[in-house]
């Protein structure tokens, strides 16, 4: 019997539960110095060997407690003095990271106050305006950590994400994963050697972890990879080509597209006075007008808000048990789709053979670890104007071929 | 006098895409700042008729990559610095904002200027549409200098233009500083009296503008769309919107630089191409001529129903590309020369829509 293992860690405990097909066989509760005791208990229970463990899916979001006043990321934002204000992040990111804000020329000096807290941080990040194009900012602090022997530093260049915000959340997301999921990838590693089973980090799409963590893979679902999870498992579960899911966070409505086992979110339209309802109404009225082409029967929607709607053609809102809100998860994130990404900032000029090389990469990986069998690659280029040289940013992957979808549209058509 | 308040937000938002013709860049996060501030806040929107002659203005905006604003968000801060400078070098407090350009990120901007300032802003603007360059305005066509100009770059850094300077000249010399320092900059000039604006600007563009935006947001199907765009424009001093293709994006190519681009759209065995630099220039179906720049050439994503950039086209996007006449102001040869094909670098003259669509304009106006 092949399985697959779940690994879910929120502060100092976590999950590991493991699955074969839509059938979860075990469910344990864990803590970092337990944990290989834990995998070894589950594979005894189950009594398979560890021959049989397929995949081990991490699921976002992953991060651990501060245990002491040692911050082990430390957070690097160079930015003018005139610099807008800061959105707070959510508690739960900041909880291992110490933000240390400068103007480029008083870093010298912000160094020197914290000396006691950089030395113990294990992991270092930084930012700065435009950091993507011009990164000497950066690269300063980069060369000053290095000689304070610091091994793990993240810069802009590493995470291209247009935008200063999300690139910064981005950032503290891959700082946080070092710090939390690492420690576990490593005893997993020792765990199944010399067998290596295939490591996934899942967010919406099972994000395969090569030696290092793929860059630009990480953090753009972290919010709300629950939500994606969950959605999935329920498609899955109901046996649904396609669906939609409706959860409320905060006022505002998430909606999500389920084709197959592909979640997307359906961002609701750019809408500053009308209320959640009206966007959401919008929302469903865009669907029916896009779908009813293709598409004939109800459009399943699993509705997870605290609301009640009336069915609707073509919809048929469904309400879900939330007792089964945790099982859903399980199987949301055994089924994630499988998928290899990479991304790149580069000059126009050079696009072509950045392009040819990320994809080449993607493909070596792909078969040296016998991943995808026939995969569909994808391309997205964000052209960054006004600058001396075009740049672009370029994101690439490569996906696994989910031939159900088009059969079960195939049929919806009929 | 007019007042902005929150409820012009949204409509100002598919306005001003719309008439940026394809480019004029988009930053929600500016809009959803602008939207915050004005919850318990209001803009004095003054008409063109109503400025004093007297009272100075000074026009505000924005030059570089709408997308790199999100690096760095404008606070307004730097506005405020840039507007200080200009009042401290010319000796002259102004009462009011003016428009630059009346689209995209720039009829943001201005909005956020006045909020920080507390000044009022003029409804016109010096270009109707959304254009790329400083020359390309009505001062120019009016052989007013764009100087005294003060730039704040994307590192905050003050750059002055205070000695007369010609405006081709400025804007190179703009950009370079713009390429060098993050890719953005915020500037404050075109310091002129009351009396100059009412001779020199588009009247009424921000209103225009809002009400471009009200049709997206009451139309429930894309002829509903279309008839009340037509309605809207008939009554202004642009003319009736023409619909120039309905179709699907095919393929869009990018030539030797990423400057020039083209998306090919087809339908029914007809096929148009969409030339476009920064904005919609120019577009030929079937070999021929369809539209043609200054004229705004449009594009609506018909799943939507609401108005897309041309950075955000891909392939097997349904697509209707709408035509806008220009301003009159716009279409003389004065204004041709620097806002005319040939001066984006395309080897063609300008026909407007008017001749190019004769019956339909026929049939609109008689």
């Amino acid at each position: 019997m092949k399985i697959a293992l779940g690994i879910l860690k929120n502060g100092r405990t976590g999950t590991i539960i493991a699955s074969s097909g839509k059938s979860i066989l075990y469910e344990g509760r864990f803590c970092l110095e337990n944990f290989s005791e834990k995998l070894l208990h589950c594979v005894s229970v189950l009594g398979v060997s560890k021959d049989d463990v397929e995949k081990i899916y991490l699921s976002a979001p992953f991060f651990s407690e501060r245990q002491d006043c040692v911050f082990p990321i430390i957070h690097f934002r160079i930015a003018p003095e005139l610099f807008g204000d800061v959105p707070a992040y959510p508690y739960y990111l900041l909880n291992n990271v110490k933000i240390l804000q400068s103007t480029p020329e008083n870093l010298a000096e912000k160094i020197e106050e914290n000396l006691s807290l950089i030395k113990n941080a294990s992991v270092i990040s930084t930012i700065s305006p435009f950091g993507l194009v011009y990164p000497k900012q950066e690269s300063k602090v980069v060369s000053i950590m290095v000689n304070f022997g610091k091994e793990k530093i993240l810069t802009s260049r590493d995470y291209p994400h247009l935008g200063f915000y999300q690139r910064e959340k981005v950032l503290i997301i891959a700082g946080n994963f070092l710090v939390s999921a690492l420690p576990l990838i490593y005893q997993i590693k020792s765990f199944f050697s010399p067998l290596n089973p295939g490591i996934y980090w899942v967010e919406n799409e099972a994000v395969f972890l090569e030696a290092d963590f793929l860059p630009g893979s990480c953090g753009v679902y972290h919010e709300v990879a629950p939500l994606i999870q969950i959605a999935r498992g329920c498609a899955v579960i109901h046996d649904c080509g396609y669906a939609l899911a409706l959860f409320k966070m905060g006022s505002t409505f998430k909606l999500f597209q389920i084709e197959g086992t592909r979640v997307n979110e359906l961002p609701l339209q750019f809408n500053l006075n009308s209320t959640a309802f009206i966007q959401l109404q919008r929302q469903l009225y865009d669907i029916k007008n896009r779908y009813s082409k293709d598409l004939c029967g109800t459009i399943p929607v699993f509705n997870f808000s605290r609301y009640d709607f009336a069915d609707c053609d073509p919809f048929r809102f469904y309400k879900v048990d939330f007792m089964k809100l945790k099982l859903l998860r399980y199987i949301g994130l055994i089924f994630a789709p499988k998928s290899l990404a990479s991304g790149t900032i580069c000059e126009q000029k050079n696009l072509f053979d950045i392009k040819k090389n990320l994809f080449r990469k993607l493909y070596l990986v792909s078969r040296r670890y016998d991943l995808l069998k026939s995969p569909l690659a994808f391309s997205q280029e964000i052209p960054i104007r006004y600058l001396t040289s075009s740049f672009i940013i370029l994101k690439v992957e490569l996906r696994e071929r989910d031939g159900e979808i088009e059969g079960i549209k195939r049929q919806r058509r009929r | 006098m007019q007042r902005i308040t929150s409820s012009w937000i949204e409509p100002l938002w598919y306005g001003s895409i719309f008439l940026g013709s394809g480019g004029g860049g988009k930053s929600e996060l500016l809009a959803s700042l602008l939207d915050k501030y004005l919850k318990d806040k209001d803009i004095p929107l003054m008409g063109i008729e109503d400025l004093p002659g007297g009272d100075f203005f000074c026009g505000v905006g924005f030059l570089g990559s709408p997308e790199l604003t999100e690096e760095n968000l404008p606070s307004g801060k730097e506005i405020k610095i840039a507007i200080e400078e200009l009042e401290r070098y010319t000796g002259i407090e102004f009462r009011g904002i003016s428009v630059v350009e009346g689209a995209g990120v720039n009829i943001f901007y201005p909005l956020l200027a006045a909020l920080k300032t507390g000044l009022p802003v003029v409804d016109g603007d010096a270009m109707g549409r959304a254009f790329p360059e400083l020359q390309m305005t009505t001062y120019h066509l009016e052989n007013l200098p764009v100087t005294p100009l003060v730039l704040v770059d994307g590192t905050y850094n003050v750059h002055l233009f205070l000695e007369k300077q010609d405006t081709f000249l400025l804007e190179l010399n703009t950009r370079q500083i713009v390429c060098q320092k993050g890719g953005v900059g915020y500037f404050a000039g075109f310091p002129y009296p009351g009396s100059v604006l009412r001779k020199v600007l588009l009247p009424k563009t921000i209103s225009f503008a809002r009400e471009i935006g009200e049709c997206f947001l009451k139309a429930e199907s894309y002829g509903e769309l279309v008839d009340l765009l037509l309605e809207v424009t008939s009554n202004s001093f642009y003319g009736p919107v023409v619909e120039i293709f309905k179709g699907t994006i095919k393929n869009i190519s990018i030539f030797s630089t990423s400057k020039w681009k083209a998306a090919t759209l087809v339908s029914k065995g007809d096929e148009l191409q969409l030339l476009f630099q920064y904005e919609n220039l120019l577009a030929f179906k079937n070999g021929h001529i369809a539209a043609s720049v200054p004229d705004l050439i449009c594009a609506i994503d018909l799943d939507k129903l609401k108005p897309v950039n041309n950075n955000e086209f891909y392939e097997g996007q349904p697509l209707t590309l709408l035509g806008l006449p220009a301003p009159l102001r716009l279409r003389i040869n004065k204004a041709l020369d620097v806002v005319g094909p040939q001066c984006f670098g395309y080897r063609t003259i300008y026909m407007p829509l008017e001749k190019i669509y004769k019956d339909f304009y026929r049939g609109v106006y008689f």
